[in-house]
């Protein structure tokens, strides 16, 4: 005897709550016990980063608007003339322009030199590609002052590049590297660097090799398959990688402490000598701020530049 | 018997009690309905599942099946209704308590621990003795046939021994309920066809409730007692198999079962009368016993199973419209395969026998016929 | 003249010996310029003379004896390990738990979470560390061992979330489910099914954490006196540098590679068919 189950019309259930969510929905205590699990498990880490991170964000805001006074640390205030100084000031405007510069420039350095590298381990590599991935990962894992002691004894007046020129009879005179922009830039470049190639060589890699062969069928030569094909291809290695690079190289603290020179002062330590220094918190924190403000705005640009001009990219 | 309405609540266990516990129904589903965001996954779910029953939900994907499994098994909450286990309210109860087993459609085999530590793993949980343990897998390891496997991890196992310890790690806690997800599709097809046999075995010796998932026709009438049609979220029929397959009662239903000639016709009157039902393609026949919401000038769809129609070349009694040309003819080994034209219709006839086509050949010209209770007739909606 | 391609099939423009040559010139040259201080840091450590010349005039282990008697560097080493193993300690919990939150539940807040937890390696560390001198203050904190490890400790939240997600993200949640079916509660689902098959990943981010933290500058120096290693390797290299902070990197790299080759062995460990349940 064949049964029918009783298919009632489909009215909306007056009980159910379509926004509880999918991992159990409906009503019971058994139910909305289980959507505080996910917090339970958030416990530890919110419990680390509430107080120590997000807080300390709203006091950082609220203290770049505090007053600086010479007798009494940090006064309650509302005043934006911290920010008007640091718009100001040559002091100030100078600390941003030159890191901002560097940023940018190592960003640019390490892109050329990055790229040739990165487009041998993907491509050419075969028996040596595990070795040389191995190489970029390495020196991270070793202490950035090792890398920078070493930088020192090679760059010092009398260090390695020195003693070989004026030794060879190059020049007369050592050349100021350490304690120079420029030593500080080899620093930076090195400590980034492999910041750039593993983005780059994630993009390569991604590249379809049959685009390669097509290119080559209809006829193209390969630095114009170079250019026009794999250059835009990986593209979005190239943004992540320079993104990398430059708010490394703008937060960077170590490299122009131990490698530049206080006539070029980077954002860094300038904010840790006016904080610490200066002990002038409320101008430190309006530094931080629009420290902040720069990295996060050179993000955006760069991603929204990317979405603009290479739209066709974003699937990649 | 009046089912209780979905708004019972846990404080009358009493009423729930009394309905189930006479009736041996291990499982029942009154009003089940699950949201997932706008999509309505369920939509008011109501059946009973009783002890040592083999209950087959038969459906596409997308019909809610797996949904109703895992509410059943205490993944999912419903939004509606209300699920009783054994006679025991168990909407609230969370799924490390309601004491069914399933079996997953990749085996979820712990692939860390051994087979025979994922078999014992439930009876831990269940704080058993080493000796009761012991026994209890061995029981398992001689009755799914997998002796010499307790040490190997999941890994070092093929899909079918998987399979089996799977099974075996959902019996051996002995549930009231087991579930089957899609559990043998991850199978090749010949393994799977003979999993079907022996679970079917299997579980009738065990006498075990039991609810199946499949999308596979076959796999649901091997091993089921009854089988629960669904689509969209619906339970469209449920009943035996052979009532399912001979008396469809919905368009969804039909063509689901099998390849069915589809015939769009019109139901009128005869002089004296009668209702009849005229076919497009020219077939004049009464209206099938049996069939409902027939009324004269109704569109309808006529089925009839390839395997249900008849050629001849002569033309025969009733049904037989105008005469048919045969334009293909395929032979398939165990069946051959007529394409038929009807006045614009293609139909398709199939005739089993390993004697071939037999005196039928492309461009003859045919009369086709079947037996009335073989066409099923329902409203064209 | 053009060789045969390497790869069988879609290899692109023919590739000739002579780019080849050159490209791999380019990467050996990249690989000298990467290890270049590393090597000269640590050749350095071997020197016999008390200046920073290279090469060396001499060789010997007077710089590794002096390092060893050195307080200055044994004080900064112990704070340093310590501090680093709390932060792996705290970030393995913290993130372990931020990650199966994040992997197993869809919850309201589910994105804005996400974000929190990838800032703090997003944002300068001098602005985290700025926003931590600022803060100890009000919670009644000094600046110190304490300090400095909830502060590296941040970051080895956000690796160890990223590393543990990454896990999870092979992971089959089904298994869950099948021990919840089986009669097991969620805690001992966590002990017995999750967390023996995620330890891989929580190991990787602990050491990560730990040698983030070990070599962390920028927060170390707003939340702890001069006490941390690099810090103090810092301020020996600005006033008055000699080999002996070469030994010390020396030593400092092969604790690197210690605590790599540990962690590695322990992955390997956790490998599926080797545990023991």
């Amino acid at each position: 005897m064949t049964e029918r189950s009783p298919a009632a019309a489909p009215a909306p259930d007056p009980d159910a709550d379509p926004a509880a969510g999918q991992v159990a929905g409906g009503r019971g205590k058994a139910a909305q016990a289980r959507r505080l699990h996910p917090w339970l498990w958030l416990l530890p880490a919110l419990a680390l980063l509430i107080p120590f991170f997000v807080m300390p964000l709203g006091i950082l805001a609220r203290n770049s608007v505090y007053r600086d006074d010479p007798t009494a640390l940090m006064v309650p205030d509302f005043t934006i003339d911290n920010y008007v100084r640091m718009l100001t000031d040559p002091y100030y405007l100078d600390v941003f322009t030159n890191s901002l510069w560097i940023a940018f420039l190592v960003g640019i350095i390490a892109l050329f030199v990055s790229y040739p590298f990165a487009y041998y381990v993907v491509r050419w590599a075969r028996r040596s590609r595990k070795l040389l991935i191995w190489a970029i990962y390495m020196p991270l894992i070793v202490s950035v002052i090792v890398r920078v002691f070493g930088w020192i004894v090679i760059t010092a007046d009398s260090g390695l590049i020195n003693n070989l020129l004026v030794g060879v009879g190059f020049i007369d005179r050592p050349l100021q590297i350490l304690y120079a922009v420029s030593g500080m830039m080899i620093g930076l470049t090195h400590r980034y660097l492999p910041l750039m190639v593993l983005p780059l060589v994630n993009a390569i890699a991604k590249i379809d090799p049959a685009l390669l062969t097509a290119s080559a069928g209809l006829g193209a030569g390969r630095f114009r398959t170079f250019a026009l094909v794999i250059v835009p291809l990986s593209l979005p290695g190239i943004v992540v990688g320079f993104q990398l690079v430059f708010a490394g190289v703008l937060s960077d603290y170590v490299l122009p402490n131990l490698m530049g020179t206080t006539r070029f002062r980077m954002l860094a330590p300038a904010i840790y000598d006016e904080a610490i220094g200066n002990v002038s918190w409320a101008s430190a924190a309006s530094m931080a701020v629009i420290m902040i403000v720069i990295v996060v705005a050179v993000l955006l640009i760069t991603n929204l530049a990317f979405r603009r001009y290479a739209p066709w990219a974003r699937t990649l | 018997m009046s089912l209780p309405s979905r708004f019972a609540t846990p404080d009358q266990p009493d009423e729930a009690e009394s309905l189930t516990a006479g009736n041996d129904v291990d499982l029942r589903l009154v009003g089940v309905s699950k949201f997932f965001g706008a999509v309505h996954a369920l939509k008011d779910c109501t059946i009973d599942v009783r002890r040592n029953e083999i209950l087959a939900l038969l459906g596409p994907s997308g019909c809610g099946k797996s949904t109703l499994l895992n509410i059943v098994a205490g993944f999912l909450d419903p939004d509606a209704g209300d699920v009783w286990l054994r006679g025991r309210h168990v909407n609230d109860v969370p799924p490390n308590h309601r004491n069914t087993g399933m079996v997953f459609q990749h085996y979820a085999l712990f692939p860390h621990m051994t087979v025979r530590q994922n078999i014992s793993y439930g009876l831990h949980a269940r704080k058993l003795g080493a000796e009761v343990i012991d026994q209890r897998v061995k029981e398992m390891v001689s009755l799914l046939k997998f002796e010499g496997l307790e040490e190997r991890y999941p890994a070092a196992l093929s899909g079918g021994q998987k399979q089996r310890v799977a099974v075996a790690r959902a019996l051996a806690i002995r549930p009231d309920v087991l579930l089957l997800d899609e559990a043998l599709s991850a199978l090749d097809k010949n393994l799977r066809e003979e999993m079907q046999i022996e679970l079917s075995l299997l579980l009738r010796r065990l006498g075990i409730t039991t609810i199946l998932v499949t999308h596979d026709q076959q796999e649901a009438f091997t091993l089921g007692d009854r089988i629960a049609l669904m689509e969209h979220g619906r339970i469209i029929q449920v009943g035996q198999p052979e009532d399912i397959y001979l008396k469809p009662q919905s368009k969804f239903v039909v063509e689901f079962m099998g390849s069915a000639n589809r015939l769009s016709g019109t139901v009128e009157q005869t002089g004296e009368g009668e209702g009849v039902v005229r076919t497009r393609c020219g077939f004049v026949f009464p209206i099938p016993p049996g069939s409902s919401g027939l009324s004269t000038g109704r569109s309808v769809l006529a089925y009839v199973r390839a395997e249900d129609l008849m050629l001849s070349h002569e033309p025969t009694a009733v049904h037989a419209g105008a005469p048919a040309r045969i334009v293909l003819v395929t032979f398939l080994g165990a069946k051959s395969r007529f394409v038929i034209e009807l006045s614009d219709d293609q139909i398709l006839v199939e005739r089993s026998g390993g004697d071939g086509p037999a005196g039928f050949s492309e461009g003859d010209n045919v009369y086709v016929s079947f037996p009335l209770e073989r066409c099923h007739v329902v409203p064209d909606d | 003249m053009n060789a045969t391609p390497e790869r069988s099939k879609g290899t692109g423009p023919r590739r000739t010996p002579g780019t080849a040559l050159l490209l791999g010139a380019y990467a050996a040259a990249v690989c000298v310029f990467l290890f270049a201080p590393i090597v000269i840091a640590t050749v350095l450590s071997f020197s016999s003379a008390p200046q920073l010349i290279f090469p060396p005039p001499g060789y010997g282990l007077s710089w590794y004896k002096e390092a060893l008697e050195t307080r200055n560097y044994i004080s900064g080493f112990w704070v340093s390990t310590i501090i680093a193993t709390s932060t792996a300690l705290i970030s393995a919990v913290a993130g372990t738990g931020a990650a199966i939150a994040i992997n197993h539940y869809r919850f309201v807040g589910r994105s804005a979470v996400q974000v929190l937890l990838m800032l703090p390696v997003a944002l300068p560390g001098v602005v985290i560390g700025l926003n931590l001198l600022f803060t100890l203050p009000l919670y009644g904190m000094k600046t110190g061992m304490v300090a400095t490890t909830f502060a590296h400790s941040l970051l080895g939240v956000s690796y160890v979330t990223y590393l543990v997600l990454a896990t999870l993200a092979n992971y089959d949640l089904t298994l869950e489910q099948a021990s919840l079916n089986l009669g097991a509660s969620r805690i001992q689902t966590f002990w017995r099914i999750t967390f023996p098959l995620i330890r891989p990943g929580i190991g990787a981010g602990a050491a990560f954490a730990f040698l983030i933290s070990f070599d962390n500058v920028a927060l170390s120096i707003f939340t702890s006196g001069n006490d941390t290693l690099p810090l103090r390797l810092m301020q020996k290299i600005r006033f008055y540098p000699d080999p002996s902070v070469a030994a010390v990197a020396a030593v400092l790299v092969l604790l690197s590679l210690v605590v790599l080759l540990l962690f590695g062995k322990v992955l390997q460990q956790r490998d599926i068919g080797q545990l023991s349940e």
